[in-house]
């Protein structure tokens, strides 16, 4: 046998994703992928909460359940609800935009 | 020495996402693919041994029947993106902590230290070339903190969970070498070779069965040798090692009585492998015997785990992973001369699956 019987043109020399999609199509390969990126962020951030719970605690700065049982004082919760509907609106918000103008942008916050 | 938590973290997710889509999805998927009408025929044909057209053949003709599940397709997706983001989370971990890495770093020890011989004009062969391993960036020699990168990085939170390639969820890594290793028939070996033996981690592992033989490894990469060397230094198990191309070693006829080959054979071409085998019939005494483990053939699959293997090729920069599947390795064994060639495999996904035969 020789060596150049195999030398397969295939050969992913520098690992390129191959042509055909995943999923049924590339935007939805695109999409899910961005969503599984997503995720892990959201874990990375998740984990990095509990880390940081866990040693405060451990320092004495919280008391176990603290963040469990913390009332909202009123400013709090209320900057809390603004940043919530805020989010949701941008990123939900996100493929039903109908207006792209200077003066609906300066509302915006 | 770790890397930052969001690296830990992030690498922790992917073997989360790993396990999910090799338990859960690959189940509906084995499933959806058992309920179709194909199903019986396929699994029947694949029973049988074929060439290498046959089979192409037929996995074409599965492929086109396993993709019909959606959960396969999702599945397929994860392993993809799993097998990319590793390298993404473990490389940019390290070089956030470059610094502390960059320490520690295996160097290449002093020219003439009896331990390492590398060969800086060793010409690496064609089908070697360039090829980015299993989509690592740069390919096995392109990154100067690959131990930390694999140790400290994907391999204790991403491999160690399993799911991947021949690679079941919860199999133990450690064990399944340990396990390979048992297959020798002697318990008394005194000089084995490892041929592409990567980081030496086999060759450590042999060390526990056969506490008085001398361990000699070679690869074609200088980096995993001084990675290898490293984790001698490290675990006190004194090996040899080689950068050579496992065709054309540096050992003698008839010098060594055991040769351990482990997740080797899958990156070679056919006739390289056969010449490999070639080699390692030269170098081993008569009586001497010769132990292989790698992802199995095709003809001891069923269809759906020969569609997953063959991904491998398109999927994960594994150029050889197909024509592996369909090379018989215990067949080009006893015609280059081995006798008592078996092969099998050691656990019911068919790997580790062995082969392995005896110089006369
Ligand atoms: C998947 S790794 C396995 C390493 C090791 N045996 C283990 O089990 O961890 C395959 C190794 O084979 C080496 N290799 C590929 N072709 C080779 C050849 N012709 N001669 C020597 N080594 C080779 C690669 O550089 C790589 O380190």
């Amino acid at each position: 046998m020789t060596e150049d019987s195999t030398k397969s043109s295939e050969t992913s020399q520098h690992a390129q994703r191959p042509d055909k999609p995943y999923l049924s199509t590339p935007e939805l390969d695109a999409l899910a992928l961005s969503q599984t990126e997503l995720l892990s962020e959201l874990w990375i951030l998740r984990d990095r909460v509990t880390v940081l719970e866990h040693l405060l605690t451990e320092a004495g700065v919280l008391k176990p359940d603290a963040v469990d049982n913390f009332e909202l004082p009123t400013d709090l919760a209320e900057r809390l609800d603004r940043e919530r509907d805020q989010l949701v609106a941008r990123i939900v918000g996100a493929g039903h935009r109908k207006k792209l103008d200077l003066d609906t942008l300066k509302e915006q916050p | 020495m770790n890397v930052d938590q969001r690296a830990r973290a992030g690498l922790q997710f992917l073997g989360s996402l790993q396990v999910f889509s090799s338990t859960e999805l690959q189940q509906q998927a084995e499933e959806d693919f058992a309920e179709s009408d194909e199903a019986p025929g396929l699994t029947q044909e694949f029973q049988t041994d074929a060439d290498r057209d046959a089979w192409l053949e037929r996995l074409a003709q599965a492929r086109e029947v396993v993709e019909r599940s959606p959960a396969f397709r999702f599945n397929r997706l994860y392993q993809r993106y799993v097998a990319e983001e590793n390298w993404v989370r473990a490389i940019t971990g390290v070089e956030r902590r470059r610094e502390m890495f960059a320490k520690v770093a295996p160097t290449p020890p002093p020219k003439g230290d009896p331990r390492l011989h590398l060969n800086p004009d060793l010409e690496m062969p064609e089908y070697y070339q360039g090829v980015e391993w299993h989509l690592q960036p740069g390919g096995l020699d392109g990154y100067d903190l690959s131990a930390a990168m694999a140790f400290s990085g994907f391999i204790p939170y991403v491999f160690a969970r399993g799911g991947f390639a021949a690679v079941a969820v919860g199999d133990n890594l450690l064990q399944q070498r340990r396990d390979v290793i048992q297959q020798f028939r002697s318990d008394s070996l005194k000089r084995i070779y490892d041929p592409g033996c990567g980081g030496s981690g086999t060759l450590g592992l042999c060390r526990e069965r056969f506490p008085e033989a001398e361990l000699i490894g070679g690869d074609l990469s200088a980096q995993v040798l001084i990675n290898g060397l490293k984790f001698s230094d490290k675990t006190g198990i004194p090996v040899e090692l080689w950068q050579e191309d496992a065709r054309h070693t540096a050992q003698a006829d008839g010098s060594v009585d055991g040769v351990i080959s482990y997740a080797l054979h899958h990156e070679l071409p056919p006739e390289v492998s056969f010449d490999v085998l070639k080699e390692m019939f030269r170098i081993l005494e008569p009586g001497g015997e010769m132990v292989i483990s790698d992802p199995p053939p095709f003809r001891a699959v069923g269809p759906f785990q020969a569609v997953m293997l063959d991904w491998e090729t398109e999927n994960r920069s594994e150029p050889y992973f197909t024509e592996a599947g369909i090379f018989n390795l215990a067949q080009a064994m006893s015609e280059i001369g081995f006798v008592d060639v078996e092969e099998y495999p050691l656990q019911e996904t068919c790997y580790p699956w062995v082969t392995r035969g005896r110089k006369p």
